[in-house]
């Protein structure tokens, strides 16, 4: 009985989700290509903030919290810092991306790049590697659902069918729906997933230490210096922290699907409105953090197998199975939600930067009505593909993935500098940003991140980011020609 | 004053860094550089929020 009322709970959220996505696409069954794509671009300020807390805060922004904290301890505090410090940088930066957007209907970070630097080349060469580094990034929401389920379900359903199933689900809605049905099921997710954080945060330290002063006090006892930086790790030391706090502070709003979340916002208002807002949601990553602290305790003499697993072994050993159910639940959304956003910012960089605008010759010459149809069946397309990867081949994009967030932050100054400094130019923004990638792939695959230096440690994608920027201000003011539009 | 207000949180979260690396002492039951951390969150809300207060007085004197 235990076990099947956890599965139940489960896919009870599971099916609930995927119908509540499908809603708005099911009302309109005529919704336009733009409608569709970005929402009409008419989204109010709370419901684009329910999408962007919806996206950055995955299940594996909380199981990877508390994930760090049991396995590595102090470094797991950057992780309360970054967020803050990228929202400072978006309340500059968005407002003027999503000005960019409606003045000139823009749809992909692509077009963006392309609009800014009047080069197509560069903005097709963009949405490459900005697919490249999404990719992975979809198919680890695919994963961690699959262990989040078959963790749930006490080992009934195998990893495998979960994916399958969930994703499935994911593809229909967003197929019917688009951005408005991930605006929606986004609302509900947030909820779940902020009151879950909450309450096991500060029940499970209570419940088996009697407070978190004193969860804290056994951990210091138990393991000294584990709190603070380096923590359990020879090289996440300070200088590693703060290098790190730089590069996602940069290359947060980098990710290819936040520039189509701000080209959803009515305007330029709602993105401010979210820098104010959203640090917020990012108090709440303590909570994941605190069981993770708390599972070093209990789990002290018999080490888990998988430290991102800690959050649901702890709930699993201290709640029956409904609970686990819930949790489970909420998780499941975790990745399915992110994963529908993924989903349709891939598709539309294939479908628009890609394919037409790269082999069709641009979409002067296609209707939006065909754009749609495009985008809607590559969503099919990379569900299927996501899911084979990640069963068949689940370690061919562990590489990419470890490069994603140094990756796409390389993008920071071609994106940023280049609709604020009118010197930006295209030869600058292609030599620093082939330069950057190289670094971040030649660092990260050589084992040199953490980046040693006169005995502390950068981030290897700070490196990068530093050669980037100097190369592409040195050349922009060494070049004439092709500079940036700022209007 | 928008320059300040944008730098504040960097200095707040990343430049002290080195100085706060203490479990010692613990505020609110937390590790003291996680908790000055959180801290930083808190004071960037009031920035940004500051910076936005600002950017409508602005518009409104724009306006008129």
């Amino acid at each position: 009985m235990g076990d099947s009322s956890a599965l139940i709970v489960l896919f009870i959220f599971i099916i609930g989700i995927a119908v509540l996505g499908a809603i708005p696409g099911l009302k309109d069954k005529h919704m336009s290509a733009e409608n569709w794509a970005v929402g009409g671009r008419d989204f109010g300020r709370w419901l684009n903030w329910f999408i962007m807390a919806g996206e950055v805060y995955t299940a594996f922004a909380f199981l990877g919290a508390s994930g760090w904290a049991y396995a590595k301890g102090g470094p797991t505090y950057y992780i309360l810092g970054y967020g803050a410090l990228a929202y400072m940088v978006g309340y500059h930066v968005l407002p003027r991306v999503c000005e960019y957007g409606h003045r000139h209907m823009l749809v992909t970070q692509g077009d963006l790049v392309e609009y800014l630097y009047s080069s197509r080349p560069l903005g097709i060469f963009v949405a490459c590697i900005g697919v490249a580094f999404l990719l992975p990034y979809l198919q680890l929401q695919l994963t961690a659902l699959g262990l989040i389920v078959e963790v749930t379900s006490l080992g009934v359903i195998p990893r495998v069918q979960a994916m399958l199933i969930a994703f499935i689900m994911v593809a229909i809605f967003v197929f019917l729906s688009g951005l408005k049905g991930v605006a929606s099921t986004a609302v509900v997710k947030d909820v779940m997933m902020m009151g879950a954080m909450l309450f096991f945060g500060l029940y499970l330290p209570y419940h088996y230490c009697g407070g978190i002063g004193e969860m804290f006090n056994q951990v210091e006892a138990l393991k000294p210096g584990f709190l603070t930086f380096p923590g359990g790790t020879p090289s996440l030391d300070v200088v590693w922290t703060m290098s790190t706090l730089v590069v996602m502070a940069a290359g947060f709003y980098m990710w290819p699907h936040f520039s189509t979340n701000t080209f959803s916002a009515r305007d330029p208002e709602v993105p401010k409105h979210n820098a104010v807002w959203l640090p917020v949601c990012h108090l709440f990553l303590i909570f994941p953090m605190l069981v993770g602290f708390t599972a070093v305790l209990v789990y002290a003499n018999n080490p888990l197998p998988v430290a991102d697993m800690a959050f649901l072994y702890m709930v699993k050993d201290t709640f029956p199975a409904w609970v686990l159910g819930i949790i489970g639940g909420a998780g499941a959304l975790a990745c399915m939600i992110p994963a529908a956003d993924l989903l349709l910012s891939t598709s539309l960089l294939i479908s628009r930067n890609i394919y037409i605008k790269g082999f069709r010759g641009g979409d002067e010459s296609i209707s939006p009505e065909h754009m749609k149809r495009v985008a809607r069946y590559l969503i099919l397309v990379l569900t299927a593909v996501a899911l084979y990867l990640s069963i068949f081949h689940s370690s061919l994009l562990v590489n990419l993935l470890l490069t994603g967030y140094s990756g796409v932050t390389q993008f920071f100054p071609l994106l940023a500098l280049g609709m604020f400094w009118k010197e930006a130019s295209k030869k600058g923004a292609v030599c620093g940003l082939i330069i950057g990638e190289f670094l971040v792939f030649y660092l990260m695959l050589n084992k040199m991140d953490p980046f040693p230096i006169m005995g502390e440690h950068l981030n290897a994608g700070f490196v990068a980011l530093v050669v980037n920027f100097i190369v592409f201000v040195v050349v922009s003011l060494l070049t004439k020609d092709g500079k940036t539009k700022l209007v | 004053m928008r320059h300040i207000l944008t730098a504040i949180p960097f200095i707040w979260i990343i430049l002290a860094l080195p100085f706060v690396n203490t479990f010692h002492p613990q505020i609110l039951g937390l590790p003291f550089v996680a908790f000055w951390i959180q801290a930083g969150v808190v004071i960037t809300v009031f920035c940004i929020h500051t910076l936005w207060m600002l950017d409508k007085k602005d518009k409104k004197r724009n306006a008129q």
